[in-house]
């Protein structure tokens, strides 16, 4: 497809400013439960991300059948004259950008995935295990964007492997890694092993008791409260009034152990060169040394907050890419053995919030809950929930491990590079009757 | 098209093969604060095939040129399983089937639909204001290696919005989602206009209210409240897919397993169906994505575990037939197990009747916050708007009541079921990529005694 030409025509249909993002992608999925594949998929797809203006009137689309683009645009800018101004909206970003060199691992595209899947549910069922179900992706996309200002093209590969192990009491062990690297897929039996050490670590899972604890997150678990947490950093969210975020630019908000960064230049999953209107990513500090620096921005929402775009659009909506929290100095071991009685949680899920403006949610914590006595693992517990505060939590950071995991899951989990993280009195709630 | 598919249909060798056509057009505006933020309008189209053999393969293309290879490689994709995949014997049909539009989608122009919302706005001051409005027109297509080829054309308006209000340092949220199968006749049954400023004026009442008591005591939920109820704690364990473990990595399994089918959940008067041939309902349909009829599901009945949901896949494990719960959100999707509209059948007292007999309770009308754990056991609704019931009379509004409780001890507490009825539209969360699916949930106002509330 000639993007060059799509341009063409939405000058001559009167567009002021337009961003294409023409994808391909081949993508691959095996899923499996009860030790076995249940199904595997292929998907061979082509869009065309279509964002016009003209002035502040903004229309947005994506256009599935190629052959028929050109059409199209024709009609949606028909639509875009008659449609009302969308005061928020300051424009594409004019300036030349200068990309990273795209960076992609071609050995990913080699992986069998089924054989994968055999060595992720042999290696749970090794340590213990008596059935595992989970799931392996594989994504490959080719991108091209052209906007009025500037072009860039990427290419990327990656892998997910999720795996839950169950024990004979139904105790569970999770693992969800995510890379773009082949070789950090060499050992897949490993990543089963894990989940299944979790799962047969605990035995027969007591019911747990309400209370402050403090409580050792595995990354997988702090990755689902930072994921809920970057899509409050966004500018949109804090201009709508739904974030806890707003008005601490600049403010000692949290404590000095918690550096959050949304970083698509580091090579993993979450690996972006461009936005959605091309403009060259970046690495975005959010919280740093508990302090919060910045929101994610587009052009648009950075001109309307009198700062520069962080290389985040979704020019409407910015979004984060890949957060990343910098690690600490102690090893996960040494912060277990900081816990006098507290509780080590390996995932979380079910993350619902009733005041996004301060922060108000619980959480349910799952794929290992351990009661931890003198830094050592006593039991497992069942039925409890995190009854907290996000602003809360994020003040109350004792230590982040010096280990760090690329993780990604299904419930609300970007692809993310995670310390484990020790927080101090955590309110822990469970059903009445 | 459909020579092309059956075309692609006869060419796999296979012991069961079915290929899938949709085509979905979409708009889409959403006004923020005020402001106009996005209008968005997609046209789209794809295929997809399953080819089941030891296991199953899926592949799925929006590039007709794709098809025969997504076709080819489905084929040997479904040879990865160690254990052999039987799907139920089921009968075949043919049929077409459409919802009526009272008044049409494509009659309705974007500047009427912006105007709609930006005329609810300027009648709300609270301080966070978010509208969505989508219509939706789906064309499918679906025709299996069996003989059974249905098409259908629905088309779904759905209404969200979310709001929050603010005094004095307090605040509080709102959201609420409203769907139909049909066209923009949606707000006649839903008059957005005056709804919007009722639930304003009612978080404006509940920001200023005093936290809600903590103890025991009699418990009244409002419609909303039943319908996300019977939806998580009754819909989700009754899905046979979880049951059996199919979705354990990522949305769970269920307290229920297949011996518990009889076992009591609660008191005798409960019976919670699921049933996608409710009239204009979000998730109507007449036929499944497996072209299986669709029929009223009665899953807790009399107080007890009654029926799981079927797709073919998890009836033929258990060794059953479909009762046609097989969804698929859009074209490039397997079909799954999963809800239409479920919700708690109305019982014979009035609404009346219910808060007379209350010497001292809390009435939680509709909910904010929720969750559930993964096997649908022990879950969480924190009230919105919610009040405190005295003698048998609302005495004044309370702030955020809190409900923790286990499955059995919600349905097992209930003793009185009124005997009105209302729905509410959600978007259902479950498979792997995530499926969005069109629900509705809803039931009457339930009246528990002695419950232990935050």
């Amino acid at each position: 497809m000639d993007l060059e030409k799509l341009m063409n025509k939405s000058q001559n249909l009167g567009i002021d400013e337009a961003s294409f993002i023409l994808e391909e992608r081949e993508k691959r999925q095996v899923r499996f439960s009860n030790n076995d594949i249940d199904i595997s998929k292929l998907w061979l797809e082509k869009s065309l991300g279509v964002f016009i203006s003209k002035g502040k009137k903004v229309f947005m689309t994506t256009i599935k059948n190629l052959d028929k683009a050109e059409e199209l645009l024709e009609k949606y800018a028909r639509i875009l004259q008659n449609l009302p101004e969308n005061k928020d909206f300051y424009g594409l970003n004019p300036k030349r950008q200068s990309y990273r060199e795209k960076k992609i691992d071609y050995g990913i595209l080699d992986l069998e995935l089924e054989n994968l899947a055999k060595d992720v549910i042999d290696g749970a069922i090794e340590k213990g295990a008596i059935r595992a179900a989970g799931v392996i992706y594989r994504d490959y996309v080719k991108r091209k964007i052209l906007t009025n200002y500037n072009s860039a093209e990427d290419e990327v590969a990656n892998v997910d492997i999720v795996i839950r192990a169950f024990n004979e009491y139904r105790n569970a062990g999770q693992e969800a890694i995510t890379t773009a690297e082949a070789k950090e897929l060499e050992d897949a039996r490993s990543i089963g092993e894990r989940a299944g050490v979790i799962a047969s670590l605990g035995g027969e899972p007591k019911d747990g008791k309400e209370g402050k604890y403090k409580i050792l997150f595995h990354p997988l678990a702090f990755g689902s409260l930072i994921s809920y947490s970057m899509h409050m950093a966004s500018a949109f969210a804090v201009d709508a009034g739904m974030s806890f975020f707003a008005g601490k630019i600049g403010e000692k908000a949290y404590s000095e152990k918690l550096t959050i960064y949304d970083d698509p230049t580091f090579f993993s999953t979450g690996h972006r060169v461009f936005d959605e209107e091309a403009t060259a990513t970046q690495r975005t500090p959010i919280v740093e040394k508990g302090v919060v620096r910045n929101y994610l921005h587009s052009y648009s929402t950075a001109q309307k907050f009198n700062t520069e775009t962080t290389g985040n659009a979704g020019i409407i909506n910015p979004n984060a890419w890949q957060p990343v929290v910098e690690g600490g100095n102690k090893s996960y071991q040494d912060l277990l053995s900081e816990i006098d009685r507290g509780l080590f949680i390996v995932n979380l899920w079910y993350t619902r919030f009733q005041d996004y403006r301060n922060g108000d949610f619980s959480t349910i914590p799952r794929d290992g809950i351990f009661y931890i006595e003198d830094g050592e693992i006593k039991e497992s517990w069942k039925g409890i929930r995190v009854t907290e505060n996000m602003q809360h939590i994020f003040s109350s950071v004792v230590d982040v491990s010096k280990e760090r995991e690329k993780v990604k899951w299904w419930d609300e989990v970007l692809p993310s590079y995670l310390p484990y993280v020790l927080v101090d009195g955590v309110n822990i709630t469970r059903s009445k009757l | 098209m459909e020579d092309i598919m059956e075309r692609v249909l006869n060419k796999i060798d296979a012991r069961f093969a079915e290929v899938r056509y949709m085509r979905i057009k979409m708009n889409l505006i959403t006004v923020k604060n005020g402001v106009v933020n996005t209008v968005a309008s997609t046209e789209e189209d794809g295929f997809a095939v399953r080819v089941v053999n030891e296991g199953i393969g899926f592949g799925a293309t929006n590039d007709l040129s794709k098809l025969d290879e997504i076709a080819e490689r489905a084929i040997k994709l479904a040879k990865n399983r160690k254990n052999k995949v039987e799907f139920s014997q089921e009968k075949s049909y043919e049929d077409s089937w459409s919802v009526e539009e009272k008044k049409k989608i494509e009659n309705m122009d974007m500047e009427e639909k912006i105007n709609y919302l930006i005329d609810v706005d300027k009648r709300l001051s609270a301080q966070m204001k978010l509208q969505m409005l989508r219509d939706k027109e789906i064309e499918k297509i679906y025709m299996n290696s069996e003989g059974t080829k249905i098409r259908a054309k629905i088309p779904r308006v759905e209404y969200f919005y979310m709001m929050g209000v603010m005094d004095n340092g307090n605040f509080e949220q709102s959201y609420r989602q409203y769907g139909i199968s049909g066209g923009y006749e949606i707000f006649d049954r839903w008059d957005i206009l005056s709804l919007l400023p009722e639930e304003e004026k009612a978080l404006k009442n509940v920001v200023k209210a005093k936290k809600s008591p903590e103890g025991t005591y009699d418990l009244i939920v409002g419609p909303e409240v039943a319908g996300i109820i019977a939806h998580e704690s009754c819909g989700h364990p009754s899905e046979a897919d979880r049951i059996l473990g199919r979705e354990a990595a990522q949305a769970g399994e269920s307290f229920i397993n297949p011996s518990k089918i009889g076992d009591k959940i609660g008191s005798e008067i409960v019976n919670v169906v699921d049933d996608p041939t409710v009239p204009n309902s979000f998730g109507y349909y007449k036929y499944d994505e497996e072209g299986i009829p669709a029929r009223r599901r009665y899953l807790y009945k009399e107080g007890k575990i009654n029926e799981f949901l079927h797709n073919r896949e998890s009836a033929g494990k258990l060794g059953t037939k479909s009762n046609g719960a097989a969804r698929s959100s859009w074209w490039n999707r397997e079909p799954i197990v999963r809800m239409s509209t479920t919700f708690f059948e109305p019982g014979d007292y009035s609404k009346e009747e219910l808060f007379e007999d209350v010497k001292e309770g809390i009435y939680m009308k509709s909910f904010t916050e929720w969750n559930i754990d993964d096997i649908r056991y022990n879950q969480k609704y924190v009230g919105r708007e919610a009040y405190l019931i005295k003698n048998g009379e609302i005495v004044e509004p309370v702030r955020r009541p809190v409900l923790e409780i286990t499955t059995p001890g919600f349905y097992g507490r209930i003793d009185a079921i009124a005997k009105d009825l209302e729905f509410f539209g959600g978007t259902c969360g479950k498979g792997d990529p995530m499926q969005g699916v069109d629900v509705w949930m809803g039931g009457p106002h339930i009246r528990l005694r002695g419950i232990k509330l935050r």
